[in-house]
């Protein structure tokens, strides 16, 4: 596993992206691509289109690097993981195109086989937080979140999928969301 | 701040980490998009439902990118040394794009208010209040193409947010009035705005039902005070037409 020098790696990387560095870019590409393409992917289900959003990602990453405000507590690659999944999500709804159907179960069926080669020891941590904390959602809960983060799909999707009423789709997310931050809130605390 | 979701749940308003999370349709994104823009504690707000949940992507399978991709964002990244050009071209272009949406929607409001008539449209007809009503968006682009400024408004509580791309300082004699001009035509005066900063109107019960999709806001420069007749007595700076999010 990297160490947390990966993160501030990543923050210079980024300053001097903003200052104009190609190379700068070329790094935080090497480090962070098969991770950003592995989200598009996962939202599009499309391999053009993924490289097609993915070469979007990184000309907005060169464009508004100088964004990007470490000091605010952001960390970098969720500042990536943002941008990715929000061209993806965009992406995904302009073109509205049907996707196979997949059955919800599949969402916890992504993982990975170890952490991700940039994953720092904080972003690890972090990420474990979460899973402990999705785990003592109710079940069906955590089930509609992991899949409306892994697919990017609207209530209206999440519901057709899994045959029930949006209503109920959207209070099962919701109360999973609030739950999860005050879970969260305790990890953090203890 | 909840009093602007349109989908409160237990009172809280949780559209920030719907955001996030990524379950929001086209609309109420670009809804949340300009509430981002619109005020810092909603973005902060989004920030933190990021930062909550996407520790998930450590989840996904990193897959390597096809080799051909690294060569095609190089070669968009424009000459060295190029980036201030690339994003002043950039931006000439939004210029001209907002001009021509502008040119085309001044033209045909300018006849509303060339001919403007006094206040004596019949009231208009509260519709059945619908189960759920979505945020209405509106951008308003400017003939000068000095820059747009967006319009959030909440059928639900009849607020209003307007906030410009950028501060758009107009003469000091002169105050921005914000119009509404619903179907009838006949332009209503929301009060006068700041175009350089972020304004919240409050949107009369009277007049919330006109405010609906299609209906047209308008920001005139008016004398100092804004308008003393509530008409408006100059020809629209910013316009746009509102559409349900």
């Amino acid at each position: 596993m990297a160490s947390d020098s990966d993160r501030a790696r990543l923050v210079a990387a980024l300053g001097a992206v903003a200052g104009g560095d190609r190379d700068a870019l070329r790094q935080v590409y090497q480090d962070t691509s098969a991770k950003l393409y592995g989200v598009c992917l996962r939202i599009l289900d499309d391999a053009a289109e993924a490289e097609d959003v993915l070469q979007d990602v990184y000309l907005t990453v060169w464009k508004r690097a100088g964004a990007f405000e470490p000091e605010r507590g952001l960390s970098p690659i969720t500042w990536l993981v943002a941008i990715a999944r929000n061209k993806s999500i965009d992406r995904l709804r302009a073109t509205a195109k049907p996707r196979a159907v997949r059955p919800i179960e599949d969402a916890a069926d992504v993982a990975d086989d170890g952490p991700a080669p940039s994953a720092s020891v904080e972003q690890a941590d972090a990420a474990a937080a979460l899973a402990r904390c999705l785990g003592e959602l109710e079940p069906r809960h955590a089930d509609t979140i992991r899949t409306a983060f892994f697919e990017g799909v609207t209530y209206e999707a999440l519901a057709a999928r899994i045959g029930t009423p949006v209503g109920t789709v959207k209070s099962w997310i919701r109360r999973g969301l609030q739950r999860l931050r005050t879970c969260l809130e305790t990890e953090v605390a203890a | 701040m909840s009093e602007l979701n349109p989908v409160d749940f237990d009172g809280e308003d949780l559209s920030a980490g719907e955001y996030a999370l990524g379950v929001l349709d086209r609309a109420e994104r670009a809804a949340a998009e300009a509430r981002m823009a619109a005020e810092p504690r909603f973005a902060r707000e989004v920030e933190a439902w990021q930062e909550r949940l996407y520790p998930m992507a450590d989840a996904v399978k990193a897959v390597e990118p096809p080799a051909h991709v690294w060569p095609l964002i190089s070669r968009g990244l424009g000459p060295v040394g190029a980036k201030v050009v690339d994003l002043a071209q950039r931006r000439a272009v939004v210029f001209l794009r907002g001009w021509a949406v502008a040119a085309s929607a001044i033209a045909a409001v300018s006849l509303l208010f060339l001919g403007v008539r006094p206040n004596l449209a019949p009231p208009v007809v509260t519709p059945p209040a619908p189960a759920a009503q979505p945020l209405l968006v509106a951008e308003l682009t400017d003939t000068n193409g000095r820059g747009f400024i967006t319009a959030t408004f909440d059928p639900a509580t009849g607020v209003l947010h307007t906030t410009p791309t950028t501060a758009l300082p107009v003469p000091k004699t002169r105050s921005p009035e914000l119009w509404l001009i619903p179907a009838d035509g006949t332009p209503r005066s929301l009060g006068v705005i700041d175009t350089t900063h972020a304004t919240t109107v409050k949107v009369s019960d009277a007049l919330r039902p006109g405010a609906k999709a299609q209906a047209v806001l308008a920001i005139t420069l008016e004398q100092s005070g804004g308008s003393p007749d509530g008409k408006p007595h100059a020809k629209p700076t910013w316009v746009g037409k509102m559409a349900a999010a």
